[in-house]
C-alpha cells in the first residue's frame, strides 16, 4: 500500500465519465462511423452499501475502489438524482452511422469537469517518421485513478503515443498534459510517473536490486524504498542475483518494480504481459488490479483484448494511428447488443430460419459453433428468446438451442477499425489465439 | 541533480567486471610495459627513441618516458569504455528507463560524461601508481638509481606529465562518449573508433605527415606527450579543445532533441 494513497473506508471512489464538450473528429478509414466524441470526466463518491437505480441490490466494496463489485460492473449507478438525469441523456461515445443513440450506462455529462480530473488530458498527437504517418491525431483522455486500457493491434502506434507521453518522442503535432504538466516540458511531471515500456531494460551485468539503485540514484528518490518496491513484486529473495539470471517474468516483475520507485500516481505499462506464461499473467494482473485497489492511475496497453478486458473499467482503442474508440468497456460492449444462438433440429431448415429471421427484421448470420455444426447467431438480447422460438415454431422450424451470448471486446474491435477482414493475423493476435 | 545522474552513473561503472577489467587491465598492461622498458633498456648511453637507456630512465624525468609512449593505449581504453557506455544505453533500450527517471537531458549527459570520464582518469591514476610501483622494483633490479625521480623537480615533472595524460585521455573520453551516441551501438562505436584512431589517422599521417597537425588522435597524443615532434603542447591543447568544444555542442545538441526508439 502507498502512503497517503488509499480512500477512505466505507466509500467507494471510482471515476465516472462525465461529458462537457463534444466535438466530432473524422472517423478511422474504413471504419463505417461517424466520428468519435471527446469525453471529459471527474470524480465522485458513491456512498458504501449504495442500492443500484436499477434495482441491483445493496453493492458490497471488495477493496477500496469498488473493483469488480456489483455495484462497479452494473455502471456503479449513483443514488444522486442529478446523477441520473444526467446520465438519461447521455450518448455513446462513439457512434455508428444511422444508429440511434443507446443508453450508455457509464457516460454522464457533467459540466464544469476540468482538466484536473484526467491524469492524461491530451489531443492531437501526431508523429511522423519521414513520411510515415504513426500517430495520427490521437485524442487521450484518462481519468485520475482510473485503470485505462489501450489496446490495438501490433504496429497501431501504441508504443509510440506511450512514448510521447514520456517525453521520449517528440510530437510532431499535437499538445497535452499529464498530471497536470505540460507535454512539451516532462520534467515537470515524469516524477510523478513510474513506465514500463515495452520489454523490461536493465543491465545485465547488475543485481536487480543494484540496477534499481543506479534508478533511484539519478532520479533522487530515496534508495530506502527500494527493498519494499522488490517486496511488492516478489523480487526480494532475488534481488542480489544477477539480472542477466532472471526469469522472463521475473525481468517484467522488476520493470514493475523500477516503475514503482517513484511512488507514481501514474503507471503506465506497456504490454506488461508480453512473453509471460499463464500464472505469470495472473500475477500480472493481480499486481495491476492491486495497485489500482491503492488509487494509482494505470494505463496499461495491449494486444490482448481479453488481459485488458479483466483489468480495466476504461478503454482506449488505436488502429493505424488513430484512436477508434475512447470511453467504459462496458459501453463499447453496449454499441452492439448481446447475440441470440438458434440452432435448428434440423440443419435442412437453417436457410429457412434465417429468411424467416431477417424477414422479421432481426440481424442474422450463420456460423459455425465450433464443432463443426452450423448456428444461427441472431443480434438480439435475451428478451426476445420467446419470441424468435415461436417464430420459429410458426414456421415448423424446432429449436433445440437458444443461448444468449455477450459480445466480446474482440468483436467490438474488429466492428470499429473494419480490421477483421483485412487483417486476419491481427484477429488473432488481439484475441490471443496464436 | 547533475550528482544524482553522476552518482547513479558510478553503480553501472563499479560493476566487477567493468572495474576489475578497466583498472587492472591498465594497471597490468603499464606494468608489463614498465618491465620491459627496464629489461631491455641497455646500461648506459642515451638509447633510441622507442628504447631509453637505464642511464636517461635514471633522471629525474626517467619515469615520464614510461608515460609518453602509453598514452595512445590509455586513449584507446578510454575512447572504447566512454563509447561503449553511451552506446550500450541504446542497445540495451536503458536509456528510455534512464530518461523517465531524469527527463532533463543534458543534465543526464553531463552527470554521465563526468562519471565516465572520472572513471577512467581514477583508472589512469590507480594504473600510474601501480606501474610506477613497478618502476621502483625494477629499477632496484637493473641496480638504476632512482633518487632523482623523487627530487622535487622529479615530481614535479612527473605530476604535470600525469596532468598532460589526464587532459588527454578526457579529450579520447569525450570523443568515445561523442562517436557512441551518434552510432547507438556499442560494438560498432568501439570498432569503428578505434580503426579510426588505430588505422585511418596512421595512414592519413603516413600519406599527408601536415594533416598529423590537425587530426584529433595526433593531437590529443601531442597533449598527452607534453608537445612532440608535430606539435607544440600549446597549440595541441588549443586545437584540441575547440574540437571537442564542438563535438560536445553537437552531442548535446543531438542527444537533447533526438527521439528514444531504442
Amino acid at each position: 500500500m502507498l502512503p497517503g494513497r488509499t480512500a477512505p473506508r466505507g466509500q467507494c471512489e471510482r471515476p465516472r465519465l462525465l461529458r462537457t464538450a463534444t466535438r466530432y473528429r473524422g472517423a478511422a478509414p474504413g471504419s463505417g462511423l461517424i466520428g468519435w466524441a471527446r469525453v471529459r470526466s471527474g470524480v465522485f463518491t458513491v456512498p458504501h452499501n449504495s442500492v443500484g437505480a436499477e434495482g441491483n441490490g445493496p453493492t458490497t466494496c471488495a477493496s477500496t475502489r469498488c473493483r469488480n463489485s456489483a455495484q462497479h460492473r452494473s455502471g456503479g449507478r449513483s443514488s444522486s438524482p442529478r446523477m441520473n438525469r444526467l446520465r438519461s441523456n447521455s450518448y455513446p461515445e462513439r457512434l455508428s452511422q444511422n444508429e440511434a443513440p443507446r443508453n450508455f450506462p457509464d457516460v454522464i455529462d457533467l459540466d464544469g469537469a476540468t482538466s484536473a480530473d484526467l491524469a492524461v488530458d491530451a489531443s492531437g498527437l501526431t508523429k511522423l517518421f519521414g513520411e510515415r504517418t504513426v500517430v495520427d491525431a490521437v485524442d487521450l483522455a484518462i481519468p485520475r485513478q482510473s485503470v485505462c486500457g489501450f489496446v490495438g493491434p501490433n504496429g497501431a502506434g501504441k508504443t509510440t503515443t506511450i512514448r510521447m507521453l514520456l517525453g521520449l518522442i517528440r510530437p510532431t503535432a499535437g499538445s497535452g498534459r499529464v498530471l497536470g504538466g505540460d507535454l512539451r516540458s516532462p520534467q515537470s511531471y515524469l516524477h510523478k510517473v513510474g513506465a514500463l515500456i515495452e520489454s523490461p531494460a536493465f543491465y545485465p551485468q547488475l543485481s536487480g536490486k543494484n540496477n534499481l539503485l543506479a534508478l533511484a540514484r539519478l532520479g533522487g528518490i530515496d534508495t530506502a524504498v527500494i527493498p519494499s518496491v522488490l517486496n511488492r513484486v516478489g523480487l526480494l529473495q532475488r534481488s542480489r542475483d544477477s539480472y542477466r539470471s532472471y526469469s522472463l517474468g521475473m525481468k517484467q516483475r522488476l520493470g514493475i518494480a523500477a516503475a514503482l520507485l517513484a511512488s507514481p500516481e501514474l503507471l503506465i505499462l506497456d504490454e506488461p504481459t508480453n512473453g509471460l506464461d499463464p500464472a505469470g499473467i495472473v500475477e500480472m494482473r493481480d499486481l495491476i488490479r492491486s495497485l489500482a485497489d491503492e488509487g494509482m492511475t494505470i494505463f496499461v496497453s495491449s494486444h490482448l483484448l481479453a488481459e485488458v478486458e479483466h483489468i480495466c473499467d476504461r478503454l482506449i482503442m488505436i488502429s493505424d494511428g488513430r484512436t477508434v474508440f475512447q470511453g467504459q468497456v462496458a459501453a463499447l460492449r453496449a454499441t452492439r447488443g448481446d447475440e441470440l444462438v438458434l440452432r435448428p433440429e434440423a440443419t435442412s431448415s437453417l436457410a429457412s430460419l434465417v429468411a424467416l429471421l431477417r424477414q422479421a427484421g432481426y440481424a442474422v448470420r450463420v456460423e459455425d459453433d465450433g464443432s463443426g455444426v452450423q448456428v444461427v447467431a441472431v443480434e438480439a438480447g435475451v428478451a426476445e428468446a420467446g419470441r424468435l422460438n415461436r417464430l420459429a415454431m410458426s414456421a415448423d422450424i424446432t429449436l433445440i438451442h437458444i443461448s444468449e451470448r455477450s459480445r466480446s471486446l474482440e468483436e467490438a474491435f474488429f466492428e470499429l477499425t473494419g480490421s477483421h477482414s483485412r487483417d486476419v493475423s491481427a484477429t488473432h493476435s488481439l484475441g490471443g489465439i496464436k | 541533480m547533475i550528482v544524482s545522474a553522476f552518482r547513479g552513473e558510478w553503480i553501472k561503472l563499479r560493476r566487477r567486471t567493468l572495474l576489475f577489467g578497466v583498472f587492472g587491465g591498465l594497471a597490468v598492461a603499464a606494468s608489463i610495459f614498465v618491465i620491459l622498458l627496464f629489461s631491455q633498456a641497455a646500461a648506459v648511453g642515451p638509447g633510441n627513441a622507442d628504447l631509453p637507456s637505464l642511464q636517461v630512465l635514471a633522471q629525474p624525468n626517467g619515469l615520464i618516458h614510461g608515460i609518453d609512449r602509453v598514452v595512445i593505449l590509455l586513449g584507446i581504453v578510454a575512447f572504447g569504455v566512454a563509447a561503449f557506455q553511451i552506446a550500450s544505453e541504446y542497445s540495451l533500450g536503458t536509456l528510455r528507463q534512464l530518461l523517465v527517471r531524469q527527463p532533463r537531458r543534458t543534465v543526464l549527459l553531463t552527470g554521465k560524461y563526468l562519471g565516465v570520464v572520472s572513471f577512467i582518469v581514477a583508472a589512469v591514476v590507480f594504473a600510474s601508481v601501480v606501474a610506477g610501483g613497478v618502476a621502483v622494483v625494477m629499477a632496484h633490479v637493473r641496480h638504476d638509481p632512482v633518487g632523482a625521480w623523487f627530487s622535487a623537480t622529479g615530481v614535479k615533472d612527473l605530476t604535470r606529465a600525469l596532468g598532460e595524460l589526464v587532459l588527454a585521455v578526457v579529450g579520447f573520453a569525450t570523443l568515445g562518449l561523442a562517436v557512441g551516441l551518434f552510432l547507438r551501438s556499442a560494438v560498432f562505436a568501439v570498432i569503428l573508433g578505434l580503426a579510426y584512431l588505430i588505422a585511418v589517422e596512421s595512414i592519413v599521417g603516413r600519406v599527408i605527415p601536415a594533416a598529423n597537425k590537425w587530426l584529433p588522435g595526433q593531437l590529443l597524443l601531442g597533449v598527452g606527450q607534453g608537445g612532440n615532434a608535430t606539435t607544440t603542447f600549446a597549440r595541441a591543447l588549443i586545437v584540441s579543445a575547440v574540437y571537442l568544444f564542438v563535438v560536445g555542442l553537437l552531442t548535446t545538441y543531438v542527444f537533447r532533441h533526438r527521439d528514444v526508439t531504442a
